[in-house]
């Protein structure tokens, strides 16, 4: 019964009933058998599940494919076919004779890579799921295959190269799906939300690329067991380590260093563990810290990064453990030693993500899984000024801090009725805990002159169940889900989400679909500043924040054509309503001022927006080519009635076009040639109309444009073979980033620019001012290399 | 790629291909932007007033100008500024000339007149100022109400005094006279200028006089220090006390207490003033919106104020 009253249950105990529901749930697993035939499809080197795996009757039998879980269920009549073909992307085919399995059997296929790949490097189609372009299943090898900064892979980068999908400008983090805002897009790692991947301010993310497995991107008709932002969602799987040896991996890179390993444990089991350190600012650091003694003397900066993945997974007699520890942070500081002042300025960030899922086939047609999660994500700035010399100093300190803690669990369950039905259902449950604060201290007292602290906690408990229907032979596929998410807090409310998708493969090779979303956000992200370093501050629901929803329409179609079906295309138009949205208000960015006087007249509330847009993607996909085209027309606006006197303005992030290209061609030797160029409408600002000696004249919110973004990018690598040791594997690649050097604004300037000219008539020197507006850039031309080797 | 390189080598591009790459790697700093923005339909002024009972007044006039213009020109020396009480002129500003620096396109022009304001409980007042070329800019009308007893005290206690500076915690007590609903009142320390904080080497006698007198012109009177205090809400008329810290760090200077009483609308412009970054307007910083204005024909803020103030040290 404490179920439906965590709101009651203190801080202290509520982990604990967390956890024993969650293992209640695991072990109450029903058992009990069917006779149908069903089948699992998994990797053969690491075990892990394959979605989206083809399995068909030959001659000319129907086909299936397989479920998140690798699960496939058909259904034989005699005279259908006699023998199983079971395919997937980059893996060896296989072929079994119906006969050689038991009636009724649930088989387990293993299918290899068809390459021995040191790494595995599990290749997910990008074939629309679910005969949907609203959900994108990109290739890891495609995403990682565009170029990124310093010669380094970033996977949650490329997938701003979708339609529909957008990033911030240079420096800035965040995936923006459909005009919603980077927190609005909910970022899964093994099922764990977490609420900032990026490493310096977002130009690297901190999700590593080498352990991902797959990712799904849901932009509408997004299942009913996702459930907490309104946009959309990034669900990344990292991969689990091989079964059949071991393998270790060194990359040096201009800006990254990184190791990896992995391998079996004993014969059920195996592990894999990779990290990264940025160690050209970290090396320089140290080399030039002679003279450096924190806080009382010498010049110094330092500053790095890191990250830390390890997974451990555990498969046998139909349970799959696996336990995830991601671990990544940026941190440094900065100390100025002047003759009268020494200032010293520290900041760090962190995400700790644990997780343990537990997957559990109970039967042929029913499976369970289940999350126990935990994430901490925080970060701290503080700040050090002394003056004075001779024993007569002044001190003054100030410190910014933002802590989240999420305890979560979750239970899913599916089950199979028969090859046209496919039901399931869950529950999750969370506790969350937000904390921020600012502290200033002055003079040489030891007592905080000013303070400032909010504390806030909530629980939600979610539930959902989903029914997902295969009408005539899979032409038709239909989803129909529902939701329930209720808070409690310093408030308790509870909201339905309704969930449909309707897709229809009208003839062999198009498809129709359309869909309606429903979604609701208890957290609002106020973005305080715009720093190279994360300082949001997030607040959950209460009286002056309601729950933010979102309604989301969606429709199009989509299909193959060309030799081989190679050429993939959709076109997809959507509508979004957006309420009850939060914001800081204008003028409130202040950071320092706002963790200072955190009041009600500082946050715009009540705020709807209305995001729209036509997407279209074009893609060729042949054994030595790749290209993808994409391109979006969008409108993003928002309403608030403190803002722009109540008048409708753009949003931020509004891209009225976004045109995104990507190539990539393998030559010879090994040699691979990639290239990407991205152009995009610029994100909205708002620029004084006139200007006068004592201040700037505003009048409409966002009225201005950056200038439009574009980027080339190239990148190329060879792999080869060791001559002498065939067991190493070496990659070499170069990669440039911003290759005719566009100067992309990253902030809007006014500067007086003075000139004097002498009057001819009097004589006299006159000056004339005029007001000249600049754009500041980030990132020029930015040249990379990274080597990697593989060894066993 | 191993023959290109050789070729590289080989011929003469090794130096240009290192200029240009030096030129790509550090060049991309900064670009000129035109931004597309309405066009201004009629020249207009932008005036600052903010008149104190017992003071004489101040005004400061900017013209508006485009954002894009090519020869920014903000003085506007040849107006006409009239203070009106219950709409007949009090008094006349005249052009208060710099003679230490001289005329900066981007400063105000400043009026000003030698008359001590006395305003009358009850009365209105309002601005008016007209130039050629502008439009005439005229401000809401204000009536005066006394918000405070003259008699404010005031007695300040150091917690703390190393390296020559004061940290000192300064006590109020003051009388509001008249029951007032609404605004706030606010509490600053401002630091009144003496000679001898203008004396140079370089600069004559009569050059620190007008420096003085220039300086008693309050050019910032909607910047709220940062010593501020406020007390916000309905105020029946009785005693009020407060008290805050304030560092004292310029012993050689008159450190003034000043106790006044100013509108909701008034203080929202003020804010939004303060909080203007004129340079970097761009980014996903600091946004800002229209400041509010009471000044019909043109933009800023014309206010009268009660406003009592005390010698700190």
């Amino acid at each position: 019964m404490k179920l439906f009253n965590l709101a009651s249950v203190p801080l202290s105990g509520f982990p604990r009933t967390l956890v024993s529901l969650w293992l209640t749930l695991v072990a109450f697993v029903p058992v009990y058998t069917q006779q149908t035939f069903t089948g699992r499809v998994l990797d053969s080197l690491t075990r892990e599940p394959l979605f989206y795996a083809s399995v068909g009757l030959l001659p000319g039998g129907e086909s299936v494919y397989t479920n998140g879980s690798g699960e496939f269920f058909l259904t034989i009549d005699s005279g259908m076919g006699d023998t199983l073909a079971i395919s997937y992307v980059g893996y060896r085919p296989i072929r079994r004779v119906v006969e050689s399995f038991r009636p009724n059997e649930s088989i387990t296929v293993l299918l290899s890579p068809s390459v021995d790949l040191p790494t595995v490097e599990v290749r997910v189609p990008i074939d629309y799921v679910g005969n949907s372009s609203s959900i994108l299943s990109p290739r890891i090898s495609e995403l990682e295959s565009i170029p990124a900064l310093l010669g380094e892979t970033d996977p949650l980068k490329g997938l701003a190269f979708l339609p529909g999908i957008s990033s911030g400008p240079e420096g800035t983090a965040g995936i923006h799906i459909r005009g919603g805002n980077a927190s609005q897009t909910d970022l899964l790692i093994d099922g764990v939300r977490v609420f900032n991947v990026n490493h310096i301010g977002g130009f690297i993310s901190a999700v590593p690329s080498f352990g991902i497995k797959d990712v799904t991107v849901y932009k509408g008709g997004v299942p009913a067991r996702y459930g907490g932002r309104l946009s959309g969602v990034v669900d990344i799987t990292l991969r689990a380590g091989r079964r059949d040896r071991h393998v270790q991996e060194v990359t040096l890179g201009t800006g990254l260093l990184r190791l990896g390993a992995e391998g079996p444990v004993g014969r059920k089991a195996s592990y894999i563990v990779h990290g990264r350190l940025g160690y050209p600012t970290l090396l320089y650091g140290l080399l030039t810290s002679g003279g450096f003694n924190r806080g009382v003397s010498g010049d110094h900066q330092r500053f790095s990064l890191g990250d830390l993945y390890g997974k451990w997974t555990y498969s046998d007699r139909g349970w799959t453990v696996a336990a995830t520890a991601f671990l990544s942070s940026d941190w440094g500081l900065t100390q100025d030693d002047y003759s009268t002042a020494l200032l010293l300025d520290d900041f760090r960030w962190s995400n700790q993500l644990y997780a343990v899922n537990v997957r559990k086939r109970i039967s042929a047609r029913t499976s369970l899984l289940s999350t126990l999660s935990h994430l901490r994500y925080g970060y701290t700035y503080s700040s050090l000024e002394i003056r004075g010399t001779e024993g007569a100093n002044q001190q003054r300190t100030d410190q910014t801090d933002f802590l989240t803690e999420n305890l979560a669990a979750d239970v899913q369950i599916t089950h199979t009725v028969n090859d046209g039905i496919q039901l399931s259902g869950g529950l999750e449950g969370r506790r969350q805990r937000l904390t921020s604060g600012f502290q200033l201290s002055e003079a040489l007292t030891d007592s905080s002159r000013l303070a400032n602290r909010y504390d806030q906690a909530g629980n939600l408990l979610s539930g959902f169940g989903q029914a997902d229907f295969s009408i005539l032979n899979d032409r038709i596929n239909l989803m129909a889900g529902l939701r329930y998410a209720y808070f409690t807090g310093s408030v308790q409310t509870g909201r339905w989400q309704p969930r449909v998708r309707l897709s229809a493969r009208i003839v062999p090779g198009l498809f129709l679909n359309a869909g309606y979303d429903e979604h609701v956000q208890f957290e609002h992200q106020l973005s305080t500043d715009l720093l190279l370093f994360p300082n949001d501050l997030w607040l959950q629901s209460d009286t002056l924040l309601r729950p933010a929803t979102a309604r989301q329409f969606y429709g199009g179609f989509g299909g193959r054509f060309g030799e081989a079906s190679r050429v993939q295309w959709s076109v997809e138009v959507f509508r979004k309503a957006l309420s009850s949205l939060a914001r800081i208000q204008p003028g409130e960015e202040d950071n320092f001022r706002f963790a200072r006087d955190l009041a009600a007249g500082q946050i715009a509330t009540a705020g709807t927006g209305k995001a729209e847009g036509v997407e279209v993607f074009l893609r060729k996909t042949t054994d030595d080519f790749q290209f993808w085209v994409s391109y979006t027309l969008s409108r993003s606006e928002r309403t608030y009635t403190s803002i722009n006197e109540g008048e409708t303005f753009p949003f931020t992030f509004d891209r009225r076009h976004d045109l995104s290209l990507r190539l990539s061609r393998k030559l010879t030797r090994g040699w691979s040639l990639n290239g990407s160029f991205v152009l995009q409408s610029g994100i909205a600002f708002t620029a004084p109309i006139a200007t006068t000696a004592s201040f700037d004249i505003y009048t409409d919110f966002n009225n201005a444009r950056y200038p439009p973004f574009h980027v080339l990018n190239l990148g190329a690598s060879r792999e080869w073979m060791g001559k002498k040791r065939p067991a190493r594997r070496h990659q070499l690649t170069f990669s440039v980033y911003n290759l005719y050097n566009r100067p992309n604004a990253y902030s809007i300037e006014i500067q007086p620019v003075r000139t004097e000219v002498v009057d001819p008539d009097t004589g006299n020197v006159v000056t004339t001012v005029k007001k000249q507006v600049f754009t500041r850039s980030l990132l020029p031309f930015v040249p990379g290399v990274s080597y990697r080797t593989t060894f066993e | 790629m191993n023959s290109f390189i050789a070729f590289v080598i080989r011929t003469d591009f090794v130096l240009p291909v290192s200029v240009a790459f030096l030129f790509l790697t550090t060049s991309c700093v900064e670009q000129e932007l035109s931004i597309e923005l309405p066009e201004l339909q009629e020249q207009s002024l932008a005036v600052l007033a903010v008149l104190d009972n017992g003071r004489p007044p101040s005004v400061l006039l900017s013209g508006v100008e485009p954002l894009d213009d090519e020869a920014v020109m903000y003085p506007v020396d040849q107006a006409n500024v009239v203070l009106f009480e219950d709409a007949v002129p009090l008094d006349t500003l005249s052009l208060l000339v710099n003679t230490v620096r001289p005329t900066d396109p981007l400063q105000n022009s400043v009026y000003y007149s030698d008359s001590l304001l006395n305003f009358r409980e009850g009365s209105s007042y309002y601005l008016r100022v007209a130039a050629a070329g502008y439009r005439t800019a005229e401000s809401e009308s204000l009536t005066f109400h006394r918000a405070i007893d003259p008699d404010v005290k005031v007695s300040t206690e150091i917690t703390d005094t190393t390296g020559g500076r004061a940290i000192g915690t300064v006590n109020l007590v003051f009388e509001v006279v008249l029951d007032r609903n609404g605004g706030e009142y606010v509490i600053q320390t401002l630091q009144e200028a003496k000679p001898e904080n203008f004396a140079t080497n370089m600069w004559t006698p009569e050059q620190v006089a007008a420096e003085v007198s220039l300086s008693r012109v309050n050019l910032y009177p909607f910047l709220l220090s940062q010593s501020r205090r406020f007390f916000a809400g309905n105020f029946p008329a009785g005693t009020y006390r407060g008290s805050y810290e304030s560092a004292i760090d310029f012993p050689e200077s008159q450190l003034i207490t000043s106790v006044t009483h100013y509108s909701s609308h008034f203080l929202a412009f003020a804010e939004g003033f303060s909080k203007q970054d004129r340079e970097e307007i761009g980014g996903l910083g600091t946004q800002l919106q229209p400041l509010p204005s009471n000044i019909k024909g043109g933009y800023g803020y014309f206010t009268i104020r009660d406003s009592q103030s005390i010698p700190l040290n």
